[in-house]
């Protein structure tokens, strides 16, 4: 089986080869055999590159060691599902899922587009078999994962799995992720072959809308999945650390966010038409960044893998695309003014359009901030680092501004908006909200970032139900139906608002999660302390037992019991904060912090403790005399971040698959919106 | 062996990928049948 994957990889190379020679001959001659086989090599593609993938894992089950990679990331002891994760777990194999995906996204598009217009089509297909191409030529030829050690050797044992690749997370995490960065590769194609094709109408977008949206769910996924996982391992610098790599992930989020936003505002009004372009385009150029910088080593992360030369094939693809793919829409320029124009900066579309600048605007910063430990390399010769509180303090007026503007949406409509309108509708929640902040303040919440978070944070709830009110008043005067017969109809009918809207929320509640853990964080280190000392922080009362051994297959562990009360409970829960030391040629230690949740207050005197989390780090343990070192932490608020993240997903998903009427009077609002030509 | 078996693999998956991607150009009626025309 392994040595069919081999073949299949590069038999792969050839099918996509063949897929954009016979994809540029579609599109020169405009003969339609062409463009079948076009799709059919990528659908062959497709299943070579499964094939390839079913090979690795092959060789992963039956530890072949003569595999170089799986030499690096496997070992005998390593749990099954370790074993077919690893997969993804080193350069060469993630490149090939990679390009596996991107060969099933193409081959999906083949199938799915079957009656738009045939040049647009062609021109999309040539756009993902020349990406095809070099995914699947960097995978074959530059970094195979097929390739054997030097000399034949067979060592008795792998390296094995780093070990904080071995959790579940592993299982999700970067599939989801990757899905994402993949998916963007579809919208990309699409807006290029409208580009190429002249076809810059509204068409393109519709036809690759659930692709978008498709694409942001998976990327979000992606990032808060990682984030949570970052959040349990020690040394990932906790839930978000500006770390090169995250940063990489959240660029092509923010721009395919004001994406998916200018979309709206070119259904509904004819506006913002390049832009959608733009975003496509860099959201594309953003994803195929995030792995330049992890293979090219230019950037320091903990992400990063080995330094190698791969990351100047990327460097080099990523310039050719971005000159192509900005040359071409140079080119169109003249073919992408707006339908209509902004009527006024008052209405929804420009509060839309403001939205965008505020996204870009911080992807820029961010993107500044991550490369200029480069840029210094280059001036001075040394690598410095940005600290992660430079990103914090030049990034949160943005999002302070972005959250504010999230509840301006549902407050404001189409076109234009009376100055006066809008201060009527605009003042009850910001009241609501500057009322709160106040009862806040006066609860202890001093730190000011966060407490301006949490005013936006009310101000958009606030906005959101009241604009909900106003619709569930107006259909139950008009339909005279019962108050849950109308809140259901409601929802159900209007899906893509409420999707909307309950992304904002999820939004403003993942913010209030991140604001509140950050700035009243409390942190007591303990050192050396013997079994059965009483330890005390912010109302917890711990209590460390005793040292347990704990020798499984996979690792040697030793976990400390501790005891902890929480403040106004009787019964003590148990944590249990370990050090572990994995098998594999080389014995890697993790550290495993235990964590315990308050999701559920159990008196009135716990709600400002809902959603906080104790943290428990075992910094030393001494098995000879029982001593621990422990660093305990109370974060509070931070379950509200993975509510948040929940939340996301559902108002994503609702906005995705809206009803068949939605689109179709969001469309006929378009079409109204556009001006009768002369002629 | 694990040579031959490598060619064996590589030359039969190259022959039923050529034949599948190039039936279109042959026959051209195949991409239409495809799309249910």
């Amino acid at each position: 089986m392994t040595v069919i994957g081999q073949a299949a990889l590069l038999v792969a190379l050839l099918a996509s080869l063949w897929a954009l020679l016979a994809s540029i001959l579609a599109v020169a001659t405009r003969r339609e055999p062409f463009l079948a086989s076009a799709g059919r090599a990528l659908g062959a593609t497709f299943v070579l590159l499964a094939l390839a993938c079913l090979g690795l894992v092959r060789a992963f089950l039956a530890d072949d060691f003569s595999l170089e990679y799986v030499a690096d990331y496997s070992c005998r002891s390593q749990a099954l599902v370790y074993k077919l994760t690893a997969i993804w777990g080193g350069q060469s194999g993630s490149l090939l899922f990679w390009a596996t995906l991107l060969a099933l996204f193409a081959g999906l598009t083949v199938v799915t587009t079957r009656r738009l217009p045939r040049q647009l089509v062609a021109w999309t297909f040539l756009v993902e078999a020349a990406v095809l191409v070099f995914f699947v030529l960097v995978s074959a030829v530059v970094d195979n994962p097929f390739r054997r050690l030097p000399g034949g050797i067979v060592p008795a044992d792998g390296v094995g799995l780093n070990p904080l690749l071995r959790n579940p997370w592993m299982v999700a995490h970067p599939p989801a992720l990757y899905l994402g960065y993949v998916g963007i590769t579809v919208p990309f194609a699409f807006a290029l072959a409208a580009l190429a094709t002249g076809r810059v109408d509204g068409a393109w977008l519709r036809a690759i809308r659930r692709w978008s949206m498709f694409t942001f769910t998976f990327l979000s996924l992606g990032i808060f999945l990682g984030a949570y996982w970052a959040y349990l391992e020690l040394g990932w610098g906790g839930f978000w650390g500006w770390d090169p790599v995250e940063n990489a992930s959240f660029m092509p989020w923010l721009t395919m966010t004001a994406f998916l936003h200018s979309v709206l505002a070119h259904e509904r009004r004819g506006v913002l038409k390049g832009w959608a372009f733009v975003l496509v385009i860099l959201s594309f150029l953003l994803a195929v960044f995030g792995t330049f910088l992890t293979r090219s080593g230019i950037i320091s992360s903990v992400h990063a893998f080995a330094r190698t030369s791969i990351g100047w094939w990327f460097g080099g693809f990523l310039v050719l695309a971005a000159v192509l793919s900005f040359g071409l829409l140079l080119a169109r320029l003249g073919a992408l003014r707006p339908e209509n124009r902004l009527d006024s900066l008052l209405s929804r579309e420009g509060f839309l359009l403001l939205g965008n600048v505020l996204l870009v605007g911080l992807m820029l910063i961010i993107l500044w901030l991550t490369m200029r430990p480069a840029f210094d390399e280059l001036r001075t010769g040394v690598q410095s680092a940005v600290e992660p509180i430079v990103f914090t303090r030049a990034t949160r007026p943005w999002f302070v501004l972005l959250l504010f503007l999230m509840g301006m949406g549902p407050v404001t409509g189409w076109r234009r908006v009376a100055p006066a309108v809008l201060l009527r509708r605009t003042l009850p929640p910001a009241l609501g909200a500057l009322a709160g902040g106040v009862v806040l303040f006066l609860l202890g919440a001093r730190e000011p970032w966060s407490l301006a978070v949490f005013v936006a944070a009310l101000f958009t709830v606030l906005g959101v139900f009241q604009a909900l009110l106003a619709d569930w008043r107006a259909r139950r005067m008009h339909t005279g139906e019962g108050a849950l017969v109308a809140l259901g109809r409601l929802a159900l009918a209007n899906r893509r608002r409420w999707g909307a809207w309950v992304s904002h929320v999820a939004v403003v509640v993942m913010a209030v999660g991140i604001a509140a853990s950050t700035a009243y964080e409390k942190k007591r280190v303990f050192e050396s302390i013997a079994p059965g000392t009483a330890l005390e922080l912010d109302g917890y009362r711990l209590r460390y037992v005793q040292l347990e051994a704990r020798n499984l297959p996979e690792y040697d562990g030793l976990a400390a019991r501790i005891e902890v009360l929480r403040p106004g409970a009787s019964t003590p829960d148990v944590v249990w904060p370990e050090l572990r030391v994995y098998g594999g040629r080389e014995r890697q230690q993790t550290t495993e912090v235990a964590i315990l949740s308050t999701l559920l207050p159990r008196s009135p005197r716990e709600m400002r403790r809902l959603g906080e989390d104790l943290y428990v780090i075992p910094a030393g343990m001494d098995p000879g005399t029982g001593r621990v070192s422990l660093e305990v932490i109370v974060h509070p608020g931070i379950n509200w971040l993975w509510i948040g993240g929940i939340l996301l997903l559902v108002g994503t998903h609702l906005a995705a698959f809206p009803a068949p009427e939605e689109v179709a009077e969001a469309l006929a609002d378009g079409v109204a919106a556009r001006p009768v030509p002369a002629r | 062996m694990t040579i031959l078996g490598f060619l064996a693999a590589l030359f039969g998956l190259a022959l039923v990928t050529a034949l599948w991607v190039l039936l279109p150009l042959v026959r051209p009626d195949a991409g239409a049948e495809e799309r249910g025309e």
